[in-house]
């Protein structure tokens, strides 16, 4: 397993754990974990040299761009919503957003994904913001952060001892890891 | 040239035989404007599939070239039998949310308009469903199955699902617990309390057994066809767009778009733990748009010809494009509209349909290739001729009377 396996198989096991933990009380953020933990899945299978797995490790992250993350983004800001609440209503949303956005995506606006995932953490990231939650804020950050090296940086740079698919790996884990594993109460902000 | 144009002399004569197998057993399952309805839902449907081609095979293509893992090769059986398995599986999905989640619901109400159940029932189709339902099966997509498989495959579980529209089949025995039959679609197709929701599958009732929405058809209580909300108008228009209208105003009614959206994912009857309300078949009455046996008459026939339009509507389509058809294609809609208004005998339908036989007969003389390819002088003056025959006979009609008639229904 290389470097880029192992990044991949660190971000499916925190999404695995964000997944069993909050899928009873908090499907929106669940369901996010779910898809992107999938992509993570395909993607250590991609990066262990396993060829079939490239088409649907990129269809699984355009996925995850264009749904997890909006979704994400909504059950943060509105936890109380049943888009958050309800596991049908979370995995609708994020289903019928996805197919949309994969559509998008293939029809020619090639940055739909981008920005899906993009405009999402700034929305997090002013939620946390407006709710003064440190660790939460710190998540958001670490969110950004990552998709910021992601589109700034060439997928062959070198930060010390990882690449930017590395560090957009670890810095989702810490993302995931600060947003959505506490079960505290979430940030309800009107 | 699309397949189904092939396929129209099959549904046709299939219906023929079904009306007299209906005849000779004694059982009413077929009520003209009911029938003639389905049939221009069917059309228009074609129409508007046709334009939205882009949407339910080119978003499949484009997907397909871009994330495909593997590439299936065509002259495998098993890959095959396989394909249409998955399809299925897929099918059983998008048919379980068109029913679960309002926003789809707005499509595919057509199809369940209809309060009788027969072989016309199959062809009343969703002219707006194609916009959506090409989501579930992405998947395929990405799997590789190749679009040409694709497509042969979803004609494949389409005409499947044809004959199972028939009240004349009774059970099948051991066909029932693996494949849809007309018993077990006569449940989906129901509105009893314990008909709703269930038995989704395309071809394959597994997936309804698997994953807990399957009824067994029962014997004890006669199901009653349609929706719990009907639509009451056999418009193809209004019956397309009714439950979005509706939608749209609830929407707008909620407090914020929040409100609204949840509204749109919500199933039908909203988000509540609570029980359908108790269906009484014994009250149910279907309805009657009371169309006079002349008007019946005069609708049909133009119905035939309205599908032999279709054929030609295909056929340009196939040679010059959506530019080169849309003529011909919003011809064939103002023309199916016309007539179900005629068959629910609105006021507007009376003027609309003189108008659309007055530009008959002037287009036929003045522009002689305004439609499809000219035609010889003698056609046209033959076409022209029974236009204006057809518009005086409309002139000497009572067409009113449809809102008294619903008042009292």
């Amino acid at each position: 397993m290389n470097a880029d396996a192992f990044s991949d198989l660190a971000l499916a096991l925190i999404c695995a754990l964000v997944f069993f933990r909050r899928i009873r009380d908090m499907p929106g953020l669940a369901i996010p974990a779910l898809v992107v933990g999938v992509a993570a899945c395909f993607g250590v299978l991609r990066f262990s040299g396993v060829a079939v797995a490239l088409g649907p490790h990129r269809y699984a992250s355009l996925f995850a761009a264009c749904a997890a993350f909006p979704l994400l983004a909504y059950a943060l800001r509105f936890p109380d919503d049943p888009i958050a609440r309800r596991l049908t209503a979370a995995s609708r949303f994020a289903f019928l957003l996805g197919g949309a956005g994969v559509a998008a995506v293939v029809l020619g606006a090639g940055k739909w994904g981008d920005a899906a995932a993009a405009l999402s953490a700034l929305v997090i990231l002013w939620t946390m913001l407006l709710a003064r939650d440190s660790l939460r804020l710190f998540g958001a950050l670490a969110l950004i952060a990552g998709f910021v090296i992601t589109l700034a940086f060439a997928p062959d740079a070198h930060f010390g001892f990882v690449t930017p698919v590395q560090g957009l790996h670890y810095l989702l884990c810490l993302a995931f890891a600060a947003l959505m594993l506490p079960r505290r109460p979430d940030p309800a902000v009107v | 040239m699309s397949p189904i144009v092939y396929a129209i002399p099959i549904f046709l004569s299939t219906i023929v035989i079904e009306i007299v197998v209906a005849h000779f057993r004694g059982r009413q399952v077929y009520d003209t404007s009911d029938a003639v309805a389905s049939l221009h839902f069917g059309i228009i449907s074609q129409v508007f599939n046709t334009f939205t081609k882009l949407f339910t095979i080119g978003i499949y293509i484009a997907v397909y070239e871009t994330f495909a893992a593997l590439a299936w090769p065509m002259d495998s059986v098993v890959l095959w039998v396989l394909a249409v398995v998955l399809y299925d599986f897929c099918y059983y999905w998008n048919h379980r949310l068109n029913h679960e989640i309002a926003l789809l619901w707005g499509g595919h109400v057509v199809h369940h308009s209809s309060e009788y159940f027969n072989l016309s029932t199959a062809l009343r189709q969703s002219s707006t469903s194609a916009f959506y339902n090409w989501m579930f099966y992405l998947p395929l997509a990405v799997l590789g199955v190749p679009p040409t498989m694709f497509a042969i495959v979803a004609l494949i579980d389409l005409l499947y699902q044809y004959w199972v529209h028939t009240e004349l089949i009774d059970r099948m025995g051991w066909f029932e617990w693996i494949f849809v039959t007309p018993s077990n679609h006569r449940v989906h197709h129901g509105q009893n309390d314990y008909c709703i929701d269930r038995n989704y599958g395309g071809i394959f009732i597994v997936w309804d057994r698997l994953f807990g929405t399957f009824a067994d058809e029962r014997r004890d209580e006669k199901v009653c066809y349609g929706v719990r909300k009907p639509v009451a108008s056999l418009n193809p228009l209004w019956g397309n767009l009714h439950y979005y209208v509706d939608l749209w105003r609830e929407a707008r009614k909620a407090r914020d778009w929040r409100a609204g959206l949840r509204l749109c994912l919500a199933p039908p009857g909203g988000w509540t733990n609570e029980a359908l309300p108790h269906f009484e078949a014994a009250r149910f009455a279907r309805f009657d748009s009371r169309t006079p046996l002349a008007m019946r008459c005069y609708v049909s026939a133009h119905c035939v010809t309205l599908i032999l339009l279709l054929g030609a509507f295909l056929a340009i389509y196939g040679t010059q494009g959506a530019a080169g058809a849309a003529p011909c294609g919003v011809f064939i809609v103002v023309t199916a509209v016309s007539l179900c208004g005629l068959l629910e005998r609105m006021r507007w339908a009376k003027w609309l349909e003189q108008t659309r036989l007055a530009a008959i007969a002037v287009a036929m003389m003045a522009q002689p290739g305004w439609l499809i390819a000219p035609l010889p002088l003698a056609a046209r003056l033959t076409v022209a001729f029974a236009a204006l025959v057809c518009l005086l006979w409309l002139a000497t009609q009572d067409v009113t009377g449809t809102v008294e008639a619903r008042a009292a229904a």
